[in-house]
């Protein structure tokens, strides 16, 4: 006991409240505070406690006791009874606590851990954890049915929309959210998509190096939205649950104590028929379940259909489809929907200055054009001009990369940029080499 | 392994197999949902394929050798012409068909299902009218088998039930009628059932568990016959010191010899004479788990299906292979020894 661990456990040592000194052992603090604190003054006598000290002056030498020895100051009272780490004031153990992990660095360890986006690796999920997602996954819906909005687990890490960036709101809000938010559905990473407008942050905050090597400007002018931003705690997502597949539904046992199949309320048949591999859809309507394939044929059908009431849709992801119960996908949330026509394919480019979307679904294009408005407008602080409004902007095309990201993440079971930050996520679109 | 025939096998795991009462064809049923038609002929043949919508779990031939059914995950119970290849769907179960038997005697097909419930059909009926009976069991149905000497079926259910059903009484049942099975038991192993199948005399039946175990148990409910019955470990492993038990994943009675063979999810076949308490003869290993084991009717060829059953058993690299296996020696195999 009382030392740190290799394993980072941080463990603390038993100290004395009275002068803050630490000890290896309780046995010796309470020594300590018998001959250096509760000591009496007018005779050799130790005594345990303050309290005991107090009696014993009154009783014995019948007079009032003398402030108590050694200690910091403001601590010499009778007040507080305190024996070895017992009737420590919780303040000042939770004081004392915190600076002790501070100086052990723990506390920076703990912060770290708790921020960093637990580990996904690239290989292929296996599809028993595919099947146990899905199944906790529709756990999570059922219970969710009654909950008109999606809750926030950590709605502090969501504040973008209190502090704007200076056009933190879309320039092309022409259609509202007319349909019901679709409650989160492949849960990694990517945040629940009610916040207007951007639901991840546009850009990683000031700092980040992806914009400090990208926006060369002059000394001692502040680059507004990086200044904008700069209050702002770093963005990370809520730290989510592990995919872990609890649900026993589908959750194959692992050999126990020698047995290969020690469930003994399913037999193997029965959990690998759960398999998505070897789920079964029962043509009769109303027992249809989410496929796959079926999906990407109904998206792509279903996005003619979009672009042909010319629309851009720009928020693409499997949250935002639905799955209606005779197999039909229902695209939602237009919240950052911009309105195009048949002659006009492109946006203007004034209007492509700040990215719209998910990030892991992010088109290069929106991310290059939103780049390249922020340098602009760094450099224009001075001269005030706008951006030309007969630029071409970013246009269809981008939904289709968006649609190409779900339909990888839905095949694979992880976005194809997924990276540790947004960051991060966003640099490997950028440099994205297009091989086919 | 070696002297064994090898048929080409299908495309994943392989849940049944049945032969034809000429014992001239075999009907595999795979996880990949084909049903696959071997038919034994001197240089093999690959199977004809018959396709369903989802995995097939259970496969069984009708009187005639060009009638089969099927059923499995997509729940239906289905008739195949298997000259034609045409098949008609005679009803359908709320979850999917674990087993099949047909029952030559009464022209009736008995299914069962993980909704807990057996259906018997009358496959000679119009359309749509070919459900006879349905048996609502307490648990999700696993396996069915059939002892034609002694005219019971056995139903072996999740959570250990076990019921016995007198087959006259099941046949001619009408539906809606409350039928209360000949026997309700419990199973004699402590651990799910993986496989059972009845004696080949129809006195009683031998059944697996999924913890290497085997129990052989008798119809006759008076106390000294049920006294008899027992139960012994087998298919265990000692690997690094430690015990691996495997589940059993097949059992096959002979149809001449009355003697049983076992399949286990370690690879492993052996036959056993239950009368004896012995084991007669141990197979060397196969390179996966055996998922089933299907005697030829004459009692000359064993059918062996391995294939990996998603328990465990096998590593990630060894999970692929599917064989479709005959033994013919197996009627020397099966002869038990004269008492010495």
């Amino acid at each position: 006991m009382g030392r740190k661990k290799k394993t980072q456990v941080f463990v603390l040592k038993p100290w004395c409240w009275y002068c803050e000194r630490e000890f290896e052992d309780e046995k010796v603090l309470l020594q300590h505070q018998k001959s250096k604190h509760f000591k009496c003054q007018l005779c050799p006598r130790k005594l345990h406690t303050a309290g005991g000290l107090m009696v014993h002056s009154q009783q014995v030498h019948k007079c009032d006791p003398e402030p108590l020895t050694n200690t910091l100051p403001g601590r010499d009272g009778y007040d507080i009874e305190i024996f070895g780490m017992e009737g420590v004031p919780t303040n000042a153990l939770a004081e004392w606590k915190a600076r002790k992990e501070g100086e052990a660095g723990t506390a920076a360890l703990a912060a770290a851990a708790a921020a960093k986006r637990p580990r996904h690796s690239y290989t292929v999920i296996p599809e028993a954890d595919l099947a146990a997602t899905l199944a906790q996954h529709k756990m999570l819906m059922a219970s969710r049915t009654n909950v008109s909005m999606p809750r926030f687990e950590n709605p502090a890490a969501f504040n973008y929309g209190g502090a704007p960036p200076p056009f933190s709101n879309p320039p092309f809000s022409n259609f509202p959210p007319g349909f019901p938010m679709p409650p989160p559905t492949f849960a990694p990473g990517a945040p629940p998509p009610t916040m207007p407008p951007q639901f991840r942050p546009p850009f990683p905050p000031a700092g980040m190096p992806h914009f400090a090597g990208s926006s060369p400007l002059p000394p001692g002018v502040t680059p507004p939205l990086p200044g904008a931003a700069s209050p702002l705690p770093p963005f990370r997502p809520p730290t989510f649950v592990p995919q872990q597949p609890q649900v026993a539904l589908v959750e194959v046992q692992p050999p126990k104590d020698g047995v290969i199949w020690p469930d003994t309320t399913a037999s193997p048949a029965e959990k690998r028929a759960q398999q998505p591999r070897y789920r079964y859809v029962s043509p009769t309507p109303g027992e249809a379940a989410p496929d796959a394939a079926l999906g990407a044929i109904g998206s792509e059908a279903e996005l003619t259909r979009k672009r042909k009431a010319a629309a851009d849709f720009l928020d693409i992801k499997p949250h935002n489809f639905l799955v209606l119960p005779d197999r039909r996908l229902l695209l939602t949330d237009f919240g950052s929907a911009a309105e195009l026509d048949l002659h006009i394919k492109h946006l203007p480019r004034h209007q492509c200055s700040v990215p719209v979307g998910t990030p892991d679904y992010i088109a290069p294009e929106i991310l290059r054009m939103a780049e390249d408005a922020l340098v602009h407008l760094a450099r224009s602080c001075h001269s005030r001009d706008q951006p030309s409004t007969r630029d071409q902007g970013y246009g269809s095309d981008v939904d289709w990369w968006s649609l190409g990201a779900t339909l990888f993440e839905m095949a694979v079971g992880i976005a194809p940029f997924w990276a540790d930050s947004i960051s991060e996520t966003y640099e490997l679109i950028t440099n994205f080499q297009v091989r086919l | 392994m070696s002297g064994d025939l090898s048929l080409q096998p299908p495309t994943d795991g392989i849940s049944s197999m049945a032969w034809s009462p000429d014992s001239n064809r075999l009907i595999v049923g795979s996880w990949d949902g084909n049903m696959y038609l071997y038919h034994m002929a001197a240089p093999p043949q690959p199977p004809a394929r018959l396709s369903h919508p989802a995995a097939v779990l259970a496969v069984a031939f009708g009187s005639n050798p060009t009638i089969a059914f099927s059923g499995g995950l997509d729940k239906r119970v289905r008739e195949w012409d298997l000259a034609s290849g045409q098949c008609k769907v005679l009803g359908k179960h709320d979850d999917a068909i674990s087993s099949i038997v047909w029952c030559a005697e009464y022209n009736v097909l008995i299914t069962c299902s993980w909704d807990s419930t057996l259906k018997v059909w009358d496959p000679s009926a119009e359309t749509g009218l070919a459900l006879r009976s349905t048996h609502t069991l307490p648990s999700r149905a696993y396996i069915l088998s059939y002892a034609p000497s002694s005219q019971n079926l056995v139903v072996s259910m999740a959570h250990r039930d076990v019921h016995v059903y007198n087959l006259p009484a099941l046949a001619t049942a009408v539906e809606g009628q409350v039928l209360e099975p000949a026997q309700k038991r419990e199973s004699a192993l402590k651990f799910l059932t993986r496989s059972l199948a009845c004696m080949a005399d129809g006195q009683g039946w031998a059944s697996s568990s999924i913890e290497g175990r085997i129990a052989v148990e008798y119809f006759d409910p008076s106390p000294e016959v049920q006294a008899s019955k027992y139960a012994f470990r087998a298919h265990r492993q000692t690997v690094d010191g430690a015990d691996h038990v495997f589940p059993i994943n097949a059992i096959a009675y002979h149809p001449i010899h009355n003697t049983f063979a076992s399949g286990g999810s370690d690879g492993f076949i052996s036959i056993w004479d239950h009368k004896s308490k012995k084991r007669m003869k141990a197979y060397p290993k196969y390179p996966t788990s055996v998922s089933a084991l299907a005697f030829s009717p004459d009692g000359s060829k064993l059918a062996i299906g391995a294939s990996y059953e998603h328990d465990n058993a096998l590593s990630a690299e060894e999970q692929g292979r599917v064989m479709v296996l005959i033994k013919d020696t197996v009627m020397e195999d099966c002869r038990p020894k004269a008492k010495a």
